[in-house]
């Protein structure tokens, strides 16, 4: 382990803090740019400070070697209870590094163009101070060097979220939008924190570098001794991370999150912090490659994710719903890569999909900004004339999220499924694999139809716009736009910097991130040997799904201004059936979608009552309406029964003595 | 005795400190005019807690030593314990202001008994003598029904005084009762003698059934059992929790932050050195009653009742009394763990830190519910704190923090609080020396212990959230007096602090395991293994422990 | 137990000596009984009836007077016996005793607890 102490860190973590506690102190006294430029800036030099962390890291000897090369910095002692030594300790290594850069650089865009779309907002300091609140969480959720700090982090960003979804809180339902998202991550962090008791149970340290010194060090005879309970932490932390990044069961609030300022879902709600989950996979790869169980799991768990809430998003109605399942979606496909042994592939999926998510997030927050509120893309349309670059950006956000080739989700998406072709006999059961790579594909087909959905129902076609939205109709400022631009060169080229191996060209991603996972990287490179030709027939496979979802789209909804129930009389037959073959989004559509476009309560019945109080929390909730309450009656005032209740109490005391049970 | 030392007093000093203030402020109290605000009472009274606080710190020594004959134990146990009882004090008194001004009850015999019964504690936890114990218990105790019924002309108040009066006197009556089977046994009341003779070799034969009447009961073991549960209705631990919650909800809310802050920590110090004392033997095996047995039970129902019954709670404070009962649990479970050797050091840190978070965040949630009590009625509902958080930015945002703190969660002192009692709890569970029965049901506390933790966060953060949805119901013309936004101030800061830098406390309560434990249990291997908590440690070089002899 | 011969000696005489009080008064005793007389207790208090009945919380106030006065008695009388071997120390903590119960009576005075009305 080649580890540098380095002044960086602690800048690269205080700084956007400093920004948070200086607008939240005295923002509401400054004039609004200045606010603005306080947020800005603290972001601005926080990502400096990370490419210099970076660079440094980057020059570092010995980053090939096994054990990866990192930054690390000792701030203080935190906890030093007996063995368990949690300190503020930041590491910095290849994997916190794109982390870093993503969530400082993303962040710092969407800083910017916050101050055009929140302009107007009376909250405008207090926005920005919750915002670089949040970039501070998660960088010490990114930068911690031990689970313990990771979970404060973990814990500050769902705070945050709470804080940002809850922003405008005069509107109930955004209240309870906010305490929905923070109770289905609670229950998601209750996993994750008896996860990682269990693992201090086994490994005796919470510290990351001691986890992986252990875990590699582990003898086989050691590892079948620890099989159950390891499986068993492993997936603890799993669960965690369905909460944190909303995969099947716990997805339920994000779509609802979408609440919050739309910039807001673009950082926080589809770049960032619901990537926290796939980080932590990554982050701690070297435990899950020793639980195939474990990853089996997370594999179908993801692909059942990304297919779901495909299906779901070809129904939605509300652009940014749309996105939300998009994203929740696209998650699914990072588990699918880190259930599936592809760590690389995951975490290049996560940064390729940050800048085009984010592009669309922001982009989605242009139309809404440009139609004075208006979400619903049935009364948009034909937007494409008047919002040149909000469309142009559009359209390469959906073309790189759909892997048009070339574009940065082609490489990442691509690496995915080979990960799934490839490495499918580290699964559980081998006949599982079988299954998954047609369905990924399904999956990456079904992302490409319902993005050009979107993209031609908002776009393209004739103007459904009310009145009112028309007559304000505008691009947005040039502080919106430039941050558009940005991603959208950065979602067209990002994906060079992961070229597959197979061109022959350097993988420069992969190879950046090689040390962190290369307890994967070993395992799978020795059981499967270098990669074979049929990679050609994988990329083959994953373009033709991207494309033929275009081209079905285009057929479905480009075709200039065609009303839904012109499309439906003018192919009939197609038309019903796509709607039989996605039986399972009908299904969706009457239970959950159609359930969402009303609010219906048989969401909050099933999903709310059923799955979050009962099952999730355990039955905590049920237990204590009726045990709570039956102690509760007991409470019913009356002294004489206080006091003959203190008196079996004693009489059990005695009689404990009595029979010799206290006496060991 | 004949005669005493300046070292004497010396040992004694906060309690001093504390019993002339609160006569200053009797005299003060008299000599003013009736229409005269009591405010600056408050803060002579704070004044006052702050300054034992203080002196308990300064004083603290480094060795223990025994002072007045044998009677007090002058140690870092007591030193620690007082201050943070004094602090909770002090923050009480700077919360109470406003309130005793908006319920007419604005008299300084208020912030007088205050003193006394932080007085009372810190001679309590200074016992060495069940003479000395049971002079300070009552000192608090008769100090505490007082301010409980504090609110004369309220029936809800009188009623809370009567029930605590009564159970208090109940439990009173048990100790001394306890004790009489301790002192007929072995003819003293020292700690020292009672726990020589306890031990003594031949102990076993003649302590088994000089009298021959009840057979099947061994005596010394009753004595104890029955002094036990005299600080379980005390410290309001299940099943003897009855009173607690019509108690803590009738008294003025600041008070109450109070009663079952500071109160409950007190009982569990003097509950720590009777039984890492007199009651133990030499290497704490279970402990010469096996009072580890009991007090897990205890443990279990006060978690179980505690966490569940809040859950249900409607209005806040009844919410937060009953998660006191469950608060109680938690430092009981620390007990369970002071029985096993491995675990005993940890055990006393991890209830330092656990009782001072607790008694200072619980001051402070109190005091701010308190300040938002308009029109002679309490803020109480849940509708009636919405928007608190919204409307008084600051006051939500510490009241938040205390109740964060309470759930356990980061960046508060409960987390770290929590943590360190946990996995004490769990290391006991592993103790070498513990008995398997022991071992599994301390392990399985643990693990259900912190799931209801969890369930018990629930009902906290469901307050949380009313403070930051909806409409705001909170008037809005309210401004918090200065001494409660001091207090508060005070309450917030040590509970930030302890939770981010809890090491000086935990040092603290390292200081007190070192000169309470005997020091055969200090010999044991596994209390060298903690480093050295001033150096910074060196994470990275953590060695993993040996997987396979953990009995996971 | 020869010690404590002496003291059964006045133990007897004790009763012996209230017993023939008594006995004379009863014997060769003037009586001019009338209702009030007749009762058990002198000073009013019925005898019989509700033990529930209302008494005025002045008499408390009197009767915690004198509780704490009556004890200050029972704690000074043995310092006071040994005063001499305690010396200084002794009187140190006898005044401070002596001083916490006048702080109690100026408290009490100040308070309005001395007077009937």
């Amino acid at each position: 382990m080649n580890t540098v102490a380095t002044g960086l860190l602690a800048p690269l973590l205080l700084l956007p803090l400093a920004g948070a506690v200086l607008n939240g102190a005295v923002g509401r006294f400054l004039p609004k740019s200045l606010s603005a430029a306080i947020g800005i800036l603290s972001i601005g030099a926080a990502f400096v400070v990370a490419l210099l962390a970076t660079l440094q890291l980057h020059g570092l000897p010995g980053a090939e070697a096994y054990g990866a090369a990192a930054l690390t910095q000792d701030l203080a002692e935190w906890i030093n209870v007996g063995p368990l030594v949690a300190s503020w300790a930041l590491h910095f290594d290849a994997v916190t590094a794109i982390m870093s850069l993503v969530i400082t650089g993303v962040g710092l865009l969407i800083h910017l163009y916050s101050a055009g779309y929140m302009h107007d907002d009376e909250g405008l300091a207090k926005y920005f101070a919750y915002l670089n609140l949040f970039v501070a969480a998660m960088l010490s959720l990114v930068l911690a060097d031990n689970l313990v700090l990771l979970f404060l982090g973990w814990e500050g960003v769902g705070l945050v979220s709470w804080l940002l979804i809850g922003f405008w809180y005069k509107d109930a339902e955004k209240v309870d939008a906010a305490n929905k998202a923070f109770i289905a991550n609670r229950v998601g962090d209750l996993a994750l924190m008896l996860g990682v008791f269990l693992l201090f149970g086994l490994a005796g340290t919470v510290h990351i570098g001691g986890l992986r010194d252990w875990a590699s060090h582990m003898s086989p005879e050691q590892l079948t001794a620890a099989g159950t309970l390891l499986t068993a932490s492993t997936l603890l932390l799993f669960i965690g991370c369905t909460g944190k990044s909303a995969q099947i069961p716990l997805y339920v609030w994000l779509p609802d999150a979408m609440a919050g300022p739309t910039p807001v879902s673009a950082l926080i709600h589809a770049a960032t912090m619901v990537t926290a989950g796939i980080y932590l996979m990554v982050r701690l790869n070297f435990l899950f490659i020793l639980t195939p169980f474990t990853l089996s799991v997370v594999a179908v768990i993801g692909l059942l994710t990304a297919l779901m809430a495909g299906a779901i998003g070809l129904v939605q109605n509300d652009i940014k719903k749309v996105l939300a399942y998009s994203t929740i979606s696209q998650l699914g496909f990072m588990f699918l890569a880190a259930g599936v042994a592809a760590p690389a592939a995951a975490m290049f999926h996560l940064v390729t999909h940050a800048f085009f998510k984010a592009l669309l997030f922001l982009g989605s927050g242009s139309v809404i900004h440009a139609l004075s509120g208006e979400q619903d893309i049935r009364r948009m349309g034909g937007l494409g004339q008047v919002l040149p670059s909000t469309s142009k950006t559009f359209l390469i956000g959906c073309l790189a999220i759909a892997g048009f080739p070339l574009t940065a989700g082609f490489f990442s998406k691509d690496e995915i499924l080979w990960g799934v072709l490839n490495n499918q006999q580290v699964l559980g059961s081998p006949g599982l694999s079988a299954v998954l790579f047609p369905l990924a594909l399904f999956a990456a087909f079904l992302t490409a139809l319902y993005m050009f959905r979107l993209y031609f129902t908002v776009f393209a076609g004739e103007q459904r716009l009310t009145d009112e939205a028309k007559s304000h109709l505008h691009e947005s400022p040039a502080i919106m736009t430039g941050p558009l631009w940005v991603l959208a060169i950065l979602s067209l080229v990002a994906g060079f910097a992961g070229l597959p191996h197979f061109t022959g060209l350097h993988n420069h991603f992969h190879h950046f991130i090689a040390p962190v996972i290369a307890p994967t990287e070993a395992l799978v490179r020795s059981v499967y040997g270098p990669e074979s030709g049929a990679i050609w027939g994988c990329v083959g496979a994953g373009t033709a799904a991207g494309l033929s979802g275009m081209g079905l789209a285009f057929v479905l909804w480009g075709r200039g201004g065609e009303t839904p129930a012109r499309l439906a009389a003018a192919w009939p037959r197609l038309h019903a059936l796509v709607l039989n073959k996605f039986y399972i989004d009908e299904l969706y559509a009457l239970t959950f979608g159609k359930a969402l476009q009303v609010k219906s309560r048989v969401y909050d019945l099933f999903v709310d009552n059923l799955v979050i109080d009962t099952v999730a929390v355990g039955g905590a909730g049920w237990l204590s309406t009726f045990s709570g309450q039956l102690i509760g009656r007991l409470q019913n005032g009356n002294l004489q029964r206080y006091i003959t209740i203190a008196f079996i109490g004693l009489a059990f005391v005695l009689f404990l003595i009595a029979r010799g049970g206290v006496t060991p | 005795m004949i005669g005493f030392t300046s070292a004497d007093l010396l040992g004694l000093l906060p309690a001093l400190l504390l019993v002339l203030a609160g006569m200053a402020v009797l005299l003060l109290e008299v000599f003013q005019r009736a229409s005269f605000p009591r405010t600056h009472l408050a803060y002579v009274t704070a004044l006052a807690a702050l300054a034992a606080a203080g002196v308990s710190y300064l004083i603290a020594p480094a060795e223990p030593q025994t002072l007045w004959g044998g009677m007090v134990r002058f140690d870092a146990l007591g030193c620690v314990i007082t201050a943070f009882t004094a602090v909770a004090c002090a923050i009480t008194a700077l919360g109470s202001t406003r309130y005793l001004e908006e319920l007419e009850i604005d008299r300084g015999e208020y912030y007088a008994l205050l003193l006394f019964a932080t007085a009372g504690m810190s001679v309590m936890v200074s016992a060495n003598d069940f003479v000395v114990l049971f002079l300070g218990l009552e000192m608090a105790a008769v100090a505490m029904y007082a301010l409980t019924a504090y609110q004369r002309r309220s029936n809800l108040s009188s009623e809370a005084g009567f029930k605590y009066f009564l159970l208090g006197a109940l439990g009173s009556a048990l100790l001394v009762y306890g004790v009489a089977f301790l002192t007929g046994l072995t003819g003293s009341t020292g700690y020292d003698e009672i726990g020589a003779a306890l031990r003594a070799p031949d102990a076993a034969r003649h302590f088994a059934n000089p009298t021959g009447v009840v057979p099947f009961l061994p005596l010394p073991l009753v004595g104890m059992a029955l002094i036990f549960v005299a600080f379980l209705i005390k410290m309001a631990a299940a099943p003897f929790h009855m009173w607690a919650p019509d108690a803590y909800s009738g008294a003025p809310t600041p008070t109450t932050g109070f009663l079952s802050g500071a109160g409950k920590i007190a009982g569990v110090a003097a509950l720590f050195r009777l039984f890492a004392g007199p009651f133990a033997t030499p290497d704490l095996s279970g402990g010469l009653a096996g009072w580890t047995t009991l007090a897990f039970f205890a443990a279990v129902a006060s978690i179980v009742v505690g966490n569940l019954v809040a859950l249900t709670q409607k209005r806040v404070r009844r919410m937060l009394a009953w998660s006191s009962v469950a608060h109680a649990g938690y430092l009981l479970l620390a007990l369970c763990a002071l029985g096993v050797k491995e675990a005993a050091a940890g055990s006393i840190r991890a209830v330092i830190l656990y009782g001072a978070a607790y008694a200072i965040a619980n001051a402070g949630a109190f005091i701010v519910l308190a300040a938002f009590g308009r029109d002679k009625a309490e803020a109480d509902t849940l509708d009636e704190l919405s928007g608190l958080g919204r409307k008084h930015p600051a006051m939500g945002l510490a009241l938040s923090l205390f109740l964060i703190s309470a759930a356990g969660l980061p960046p508060a002192a409960g987390f770290v609080a929590k943590l360190s009692l946990f996995s004490t709890a769990f290391a006991a569970g592993e103790g070498a020396a513990t008995p398997a029965y022991c071992a599994e049901m301390l392990q399985w506390l643990a693990v259900g212990g912190l799931v209801l933790s969890v369930a018990g966060g629930l009902a906290y953060l469901r307050v949380i959230a009313h403070l930051y949805g909806r409409d705001a119901h909170v008037r809005v013309d309210y401004r918090p007096h200065p001494a409660t936004t001091l207090g508060v101030a005070i309450a917030a800061v040590l509970t930030l602090w302890m939770g981010l830098m809890p090491g000086r406390v935990l040092v603290w309560g390292g200081n007190v395991a070192k000169q309470l434990l005997p020091a055969e249990v200090q010999a044991a291997p596994a209390e060298v293994a903690p480093a050295a908590p001033t150096e910074a440690p060196k994470a990275i070089e953590v060695v993993p422990l040996p997987t396979a002899e953990l009995p996971l | 137990m020869v010690d404590y011969g002496a003291l059964f000696v006045l133990f007897l005489f004790g009763i012996a000596l209230a017993g023939t009080i008594v006995a004379m008064a009863t014997l060769f005793g003037k009586k001019l009984p009338n209702r009030y007389k007749k009762q058990v207790y002198e000073a009013g208090s019925e005898p019989l009836g509700d033990a529930r009945i209302r008494i005025n919380v002045k008499f408390y106030m009197v009767a915690i007077s004198f509780v704490m006065f009556d004890l200050e008695t029972v704690f000074l009388m043995p310092w006071a016996i040994v005063a001499k071997e305690f010396g200084g120390a002794g009187l140190a903590a006898a005044m401070f005793f002596v001083g916490v119960l006048v702080v109690g009576l100026i408290y009490e005075w100040r308070k309005g607890g001395l007077e009937w009305e």
